[in-house]
């Protein structure tokens, strides 16, 4: 992991409030999440998880204060920069967010084709993937076809396939059996081995008690960093 | 074959309704802008064949001399052909002078009399038909003035007068037509804009998954561009397929009024050389158009 005290904040909000309606739902946040860090978002339901998540990967801006994300702030990115800066972002959407209407293998290409990688480098890396992640047999099965949990793993591989900078998951492992869920917690930790900065929003409190990360709590619209804990 | 030339869009637009819609009204668009389009070719080529006429040529006519009896009296008729004929030779700037036989003159008749009508019975004037020189400069009222001197029963007629109007009058005919042919390519940029604004909305969440995994507004606008390309490119090919026979049958009803005026309105090589590439005109136009509507609406919407 990289050292965290001096590299510059891959993402760092302040004073960052966001509303829906005239209402708050993230107040004055500040936070600053180092590159190469792991990082767990928990909090109840409605806490403002999801927002946080939409405010992270570039879906909103603030309402107020600054957002900076690999040191730009995106109150002022135009529409390619923003383009240009999500390429460098995979995210795991909680209800997987598919295009129904093609393939695993497609859907898996996605990032990779908007940034115009050729058609042979995607077909190496994506069976390569499809492999790991135990959907090898369905390639070309439309994802209307596919359970829940195949559902999961082909958002999941969708978002690690461009090898990203930061990895947002949002409950990536509440469709998948334990066993799935174990080796896709493992797979993130190995990105995160590689230098990937990895914030999984979660209710599961296994993830956050068997895998020893800082964690951001919500409450009521603020945000509290709880450092990993030292082990004894 | 090639993957990426199989693949699906990552829209769906080639399957939402507003697909279909265009299809259909892409092609009636293709169809009328055709027919219009040989229209326009048609009456220029029609105008510039009777501007050619204006330019090249002038009739001088000769009444017939009538004798005591008041009968038309042939030799003399004749006589004052040949004088005429010999003083026209003499104008400068004449290329030929021939005087059209009875048949010719017959033929010209026949619109406006009938074939059951014997015109050597009736007091028809002679026609010469004078051909003049490129790019010569004629004195139409010294010709005048020189026939009057060879006999009062000879004139010009120089085409000019009432062919300036029918000149005129094509020239309105173009002009509508044209207006009409923009308002085609008008509307059916309308069409192809309101159709792709409402692809978008019916795609949103797809747009949007591909904004999150990083595409610019290229990317998802050149989708949409490759679909209306496709639609644009096979409405063509429709249009063309009932369109061209239209063509052919009103030029073959055109023909058949055995009109001298009509006959320069035929379709020249270049003409329907441009008639046949329409399908590549509507492949690009529908591609720049939805191209460039998607591209200002995204910015709207997201």
């Amino acid at each position: 992991m990289a050292d965290m005290n001096m590299a510059k904040p891959i993402i760092e909000l302040q004073s960052v409030s966001v509303g829906y309606d005239n209402r708050d739902v993230l107040k004055d946040m500040r936070i600053a999440l180092q590159p190469g860090s792991f990082t767990f978002v928990t909090g109840k339901s409605g806490s403002g998880k999801t927002t946080l998540l939409n405010l992270l990967y570039l879906n909103k801006k603030p309402s107020k204060g600054v957002l900076n994300i690999f040191g730009h702030n995106i109150n002022f990115a135009n529409r390619d920069n923003l383009a240009r800066l999500r390429q460098k972002i995979g995210v795991v959407f909680q209800d997987f967010r598919l295009l129904e209407h093609l393939s695993v293998y497609d859907n898996i290409a996605l990032p990779l084709r908007v940034r115009g990688m050729n058609e042979k480098d995607i077909y190496k890396r994506v069976i390569e993937l499809l492999k790991w992640i135990e959907l090898h047999k369905s390639i070309y099965k439309t994802c209307n076809t596919l359970s829940g949990g195949e559902k999961q793993r082909v958002a999941i591989a969708r978002a690690v396939i461009g090898r990203p900078d930061i990895l947002f998951a949002d409950e990536p492992t509440g469709s998948v059996d334990f066993e799935m869920a174990d080796k896709l917690m493992r797979l993130f930790v190995e990105l995160n081995r590689v230098g990937t900065t990895v914030i999984i929003a979660t209710h599961n409190e296994y993830l956050t008690l068997t895998y020893n990360y800082q964690r951001i709590d919500l409450n009521n619209g603020t945000a509290k960093l709880y450092p990993a804990l030292k082990r004894v | 074959m090639n993957r990426d030339f199989m693949r699906k869009n990552d829209i769906s637009v080639e399957d939402d309704d507003s697909s279909v819609f265009m299809y259909v009204l892409t092609s009636i668009y293709m169809y009328l802008f055709i027919i219009i389009l040989a229209i326009v070719m048609a009456v220029n080529s029609m105008a510039s064949s009777w501007e050619k006429d204006i330019m090249g040529a002038i009739t001088v006519q000769i009444i017939p001399v009538e004798s005591d009896d008041k009968h038309i009296d042939v030799d003399k008729t004749q006589e004052l052909v040949n004088d005429v004929l010999h003083y026209m030779e003499n104008v400068s700037g004449i290329e030929t002078v021939r005087v059209l036989d009875t048949k010719t003159v017959e033929k010209l008749m026949t619109p406006w009399l009938g074939n059951k009508v014997d015109i050597s019975l009736l007091p028809i004037p002679q026609l010469l038909d004078v051909q003049l020189k490129k790019d010569a400069e004629i004195n139409y009222d010294e010709i005048t003035r020189g026939l009057h001197k060879v006999s009062p029963n000879a004139s010009i007629d120089n085409h000019r007068l009432w062919l300036n109007k029918l000149i005129k009058f094509a020239s309105s005919l173009r002009n509508i037509a044209l207006t009409v042919l923009f308002m085609v390519i008008l509307i059916c940029a309308f069409s192809i804009y309101y159709s792709a604004r409402t692809s978008l909305g019916i795609n949103i969440n797809s747009i949007e998954i591909l904004h999150l995994v990083g595409a610019y507004d290229d990317y998802i606008a050149r989708q949409y561009a490759r679909n209306y390309a496709k639609i644009g490119f096979f409405s063509g090919i429709i249009g063309l397929m009932f369109a061209v026979p239209c063509i052919l049958l009103i030029g073959k009803y055109g023909l058949s009024t055995g009109s001298g005026l009509l006959s320069g309105a035929s379709l020249s090589g270049t003409a329907w050389f441009f008639i046949m590439m329409t399908p590549l005109f509507s492949y690009g136009y529908a591609m720049v158009t939805s191209y460039y509507t998607v591209r200002k609406s995204l910015e709207k919407m997201f």
